[in-house]
């Protein structure tokens, strides 16, 4: 099935063009996947400062929505917009030392820190692409992202996976399939050198 | 992003890379729904600000869900005057359970929990409750009112015109626009709040350890309430009630990804006997989309094609374009409108 009422993030260029023209639902998808990935990326930063997060990515993205037209299209928008929330730490930490790397103009390794939730048996890829894969997930259709949890993360067979979501196994491979098209797109999307090379290296 | 370089992304970023980096990066952790919800309203307000409400593009569907929001909002009063002058005398049985998936308890007033089934009925002051992950249920009120349960919910039916929800989320679907009669209006009491609805299909999600809920309206009008401050939410919008109390509103699409949990929650559609026309009503109902037909004599037929066999196990954004196909019609979806279509 073909549903164009899917988020891709391929589509991200197309998105900023119609929120600056003033397309609600271009809004609603701005506001469901890519705000909660620029709070990630802030509270990661903020040693899980809940309050803090909040006031800074509100910052951020009140000052983003009056920019949209700056922005190029020729990188990941996610990546500019986490370079806009770093300007927005560093302006709140200015003067006040503190171990927040602010270097970097996009989704660049020095820019990561470990999440403080991984296990320690998680910790087989570095902090930096465990975080930039939730990221990712973050920006994927949620139905997606869950069943790609369910498969990968909690080691769920595909015929329980099924039962869960009252599909056949057929249908949720095929869900499967389009789930895992869709995190390709969005890694590839937040993808610089590092991570290029990281995907290869790591990842086997 | 095109398509040669998300070619070249396949060939370098195969599926078992994807496993295995999903697998190594281990579970997303949960973000804190009300600091998200703060920053939306504030983002949603400053991008409004920004674009000038003049340019906003409504959306087709949007204007056409708000007048029939504002016919429903004329029957308000008069539903309202009739509700006030009934004595109230409360069925002990509020509820049938119409379907479940996983597992769906119930702990009657003053006993212990059990698992229920589909046609199982429940009593006034029942606490309904999907703990199991992935669990999900549906129940109809006596009033004729349909209310799907997510899962991690916990819902109280004080009676078949108001539940109380303490955890997790309820989609309402009164069924009033959709021909069958006019329905009980209902409330979802919350800690933050009230939610009243005037002939609608709404959901009401409550923020887990805050005192916050957001209603999202997919068709007609819902009126929050909390404390003194008072919003009419309509189609295509969602209004948040903060920890202050404080009700924003911003939009939010009728259709899409954000609504899929209700396709598992529901009762199986059974197509046998049913006509096209019936059956895409049910799509519109189930999806949030608008059915349109390209022409008025395919419109005809859509009401004479009468159906045969299940569509069991198929979601209703699937279904219709396996039905169509089989119709000799054809389905083409673009901005939440379902286009039905000879076959080329």
């Amino acid at each position: 099935m073909h549903d164009e009422s899917r988020w891709e993030p391929r589509d991200e260029p197309a998105l900023v063009l119609r929120m600056l023209s003033g397309d609600e639902e271009a809004y609603e998808v701005f506001s469901r996947h890519y705000i909660p990935a620029v709070y990630r990326f802030a509270i990661a930063r903020l040693d899980g400062n809940s309050q803090l997060a909040k006031d800074i990515v509100q910052a951020t993205l009140c000052k983003v929505v009056t920019k949209l037209a700056t922005y190029r299209g020729d990188g990941p928008l996610l990546g500019w917009l986490c370079a806009c929330c770093r300007n927005e730490i560093a302006m709140h930490f200015r003067g006040a030392p503190r171990e927040v790397s602010l270097e970097g103009d996009g989704l660049d390794a020095k820019a990561f820190r470990a999440p403080s939730y991984e296990s320690p048996d998680e910790v087989l890829l570095s902090a930096e692409t465990s975080e930039q894969v939730h990221l990712a997930l973050d920006l994927i259709p949620e139905r997606y992202a869950q069943v790609l949890g369910w498969k990968y993360v909690d080691g769920i067979s595909v015929r329980e996976i099924s039962r869960r979501i009252d599909m056949s196994e057929k249908a949720t491979e095929s869900l499967m399939t389009r789930a895992r098209a869709s995190f390709r797109a969005a890694w590839l999307g937040l993808e610089s050198p590092a991570a290029s090379h990281r995907s290869r290296s790591e990842a086997q | 992003m095109n398509d040669e370089r998300l070619g070249a992304a396949a060939d370098r970023l195969g599926d078992d890379e994807i496993a295995e980096l999903i697998r190594s990066s281990g579970p997303r952790a949960p973000l804190p729904e009300i600091e998200l919800a703060a920053i939306r309203a504030k983002t949603c307000a400053a991008w409004e600000n920004e674009v000038g409400a003049s340019k906003r593009q409504a959306r087709r569907a949007w204007t056409q869900r708000l007048a029939i929001a504002a016919a429903a909002a004329g029957a308000l009063l008069l539903v309202w005057l009739l509700r006030d002058r009934a004595v109230p005398m409360p069925p002990t049985e509020v509820a049938t359970v119409a379907h479940v998936v996983g597992s769906l308890s119930v702990e009657p007033r003053g006993a212990g929990a059990e698992l229920v089934s589909a046609g199982a009925s429940l009593p006034a002051g029942a606490t309904l409750m999907t703990r199991e992950r992935g669990s999900r249920g549906a129940i109809h009120l006596t009033g004729g009112i349909a209310i799907r349960l997510d899962e991690a919910t916990r819902v109280t039916l004080v009676s078949a015109s108001e539940i109380h929800l303490a955890e997790g989320a309820v989609y309402v679907d009164t069924g009033s626009t959709r021909g069958v009669g006019k329905r009980e209006a209902i409330e979802v009491r919350t800690a933050a709040g009230v939610a009243r609805d005037v002939g609608t299909r709404f959901e009401v999600r409550v923020l887990s350890g805050v005192r916050a809920m957001v209603v999202r309206v997919r068709e007609g009008v819902v009126i929050v309430q909390r404390d003194g401050a008072r919003e009419e939410v309509p189609a295509g919008f969602e209004g948040t009630v903060g920890e202050a109390g404080e009700i924003t509103t911003c939009p939010a699409s009728a259709w899409g990804s954000g609504w899929e949990w209700i396709f598992g929650a529901g009762p199986p559609y059974e197509i046998e006997g049913r006509t096209l026309a019936e059956f895409l009503d049910w799509v519109e109902a189930e999806t949030g989309w608008i059915v349109r037909y390209a022409t008025p004599s395919i419109e005809s037929r859509a009401r004479e094609i009468v159906l045969h066999g299940s569509i069991e196990r198929m979601r209703p954004d699937e279904a219709p374009f396996a039905i169509l196909a089989g119709s000799g019609l054809e389905g083409t979806l673009a901005d939440g409108v379902l286009t039905v279509k000879e076959t080329k």
